[in-house]
């Protein structure tokens, strides 16, 4: 499973990249804002995207509306990872349909179950 | 009416007139400062915004440093526990290294033992001492062999832990720079709203043009709220959020809005 990483502190890359890798993900393609995601899902492809909100030139909720707007990707597991918790912050997310939603910091396991949930809803979906 | 009566009228009247004289001149002075009255009053109701604004942004500012020393302590505190535990590891590690090596030794030291009790074997057979000692010395040599269960790959599980540990740790980087982020925004704030003020009393700018301020471009988009305590709960309150909205079972994602 190839897993595109959008942050544009570099430090939280390094740290979901590594956190992927010990829960068994090591195909990971990074990118450091929505407009550098949106180029590298075209030419490289994804088939997980774990985004953060705050990011400069397109923030994480921008590049979800985005993707969904892609009937390409209308149904490409997006994980957003970010700092916001407040309730208003999800229900916003949950709009531009991502598929979950995890608050830093996370811990290995948590990012974990939350790729599997999704994985699972996902798998489950009918077509 | 006497004549010192008529002088002290006279002398009142000279300083009536004195003082409408000095009334007459007084009079344009006086229209001025109630001119420049007029026009500071606005300036002063600015001033007073101003440092309202400067003194709600300010401790704003200093609450979100509080809460960037919090977290780095935080996370420092962590970190330090995390490594304290690796050293008690890597220190047990240690002497069960040197405890191997001394095992190592021994073996060495029986095979070389055993090759002298072969060695001096006859061609013909061997001596009954000749056995027993051979025999001790394989003896020996077993239980040199023999090593108690030293939990290594427990330790180095625990250690690959630790490690993750510190990495989630070290996700507080990405929060305290929000935080600095949230403090440099409020900051800028008022060091414009200061500017504009500085410009009513003096002709030029002193930042160079209006609104052109020296300001580090700080390119991070930021969380005002962001916070490395508390997670957990926001976590399962965004989770039952969530779950509210998921589409019953079965439905797929296409119900939702």
């Amino acid at each position: 499973m190839r897993f595109l990483i959008v942050d544009d502190s570099l430090t939280m890359r390094r740290i979901v990249v590594n956190t992927l890798k010990t829960i068994g993900y090591d195909q990971v393609t990074e990118a450091a804002d929505g407009k550098d995601a949106l180029a590298k899902l075209l030419t490289e492809g994804a088939d997980f995207v774990v985004t953060d909100w705050n990011m400069p030139e397109m923030n994480g909720l921008e590049l979800a509306k985005s993707i969904r707007a892609n009937p390409q990707f209308e149904s490409l597991p997006i994980l957003m990872v970010t700092t916001r918790g407040n309730k208003e912050d999800v229900i916003e997310a949950m709009k531009v349909r991502v598929n979950n939603y995890i608050i830093k910091p996370f811990t290995p396991q948590g990012l974990k179950d939350k790729i599997d949930q999704i994985l699972r809803s996902v798998e489950s979906k009918p077509v | 009416m006497k004549r010192e009566e008529l002088d002290t009228l006279q002398k009142k009247v000279d300083e009536l007139r004195a003082v409408l004289l000095f009334g007459k001149r007084a009079l344009p002075f006086l229209e001025d400062i109630f001119e420049f009255v007029q026009q500071i009053i606005p300036v002063v109701e600015e001033l007073k915004e101003s440092v309202d604004a400067t003194s709600d942004k300010l401790p704003r500012a200093s609450k979100q440093l509080d809460k960037v020393t919090h977290a780095t302590e935080l996370a420092s505190t962590e970190i330090l526990n995390t490594l304290e535990t690796m050293f008690g590891k890597l220190e047990g590690m240690s002497a069960r290294y040197q405890e191997q090596q001394a095992r190592t030794n021994r073996v060495a030291e029986t095979i070389q033992s055993v090759s002298a009790a072969v060695d001096g074997l006859g061609e013909n057979g061997a001596t009954p001492e000749q056995l027993v000692r051979l025999r001790d010395v394989w003896r020996n040599h077993c239980a040199s062999l023999w090593s108690p269960e030293d939990g290594l790959p427990e330790t180095v599980q625990g250690l690959q832990n630790d490690c993750t540990n510190i990495m989630i740790a070290l996700q507080v980087q990405d929060i305290t720079a929000q935080q600095i982020a949230a403090v440099n925004r409020l900051m800028q704030s008022v060091d414009e709203g200061l500017n504009k003020l500085m410009q009513h009393f003096s002709e030029v700018p002193s930042n160079g043009n209006p609104g052109d301020y020296n300001h580090a471009h700080l390119d991070i988009q930021f969380d005002v709220a962001a916070e490395y305590v508390g997670v957990e709960d926001r976590q399962k309150a965004a989770d039952a959020l969530i779950e509210s909205t998921q589409p019953a079972k079965g439905q797929g994602q296409n119900g939702r809005s």
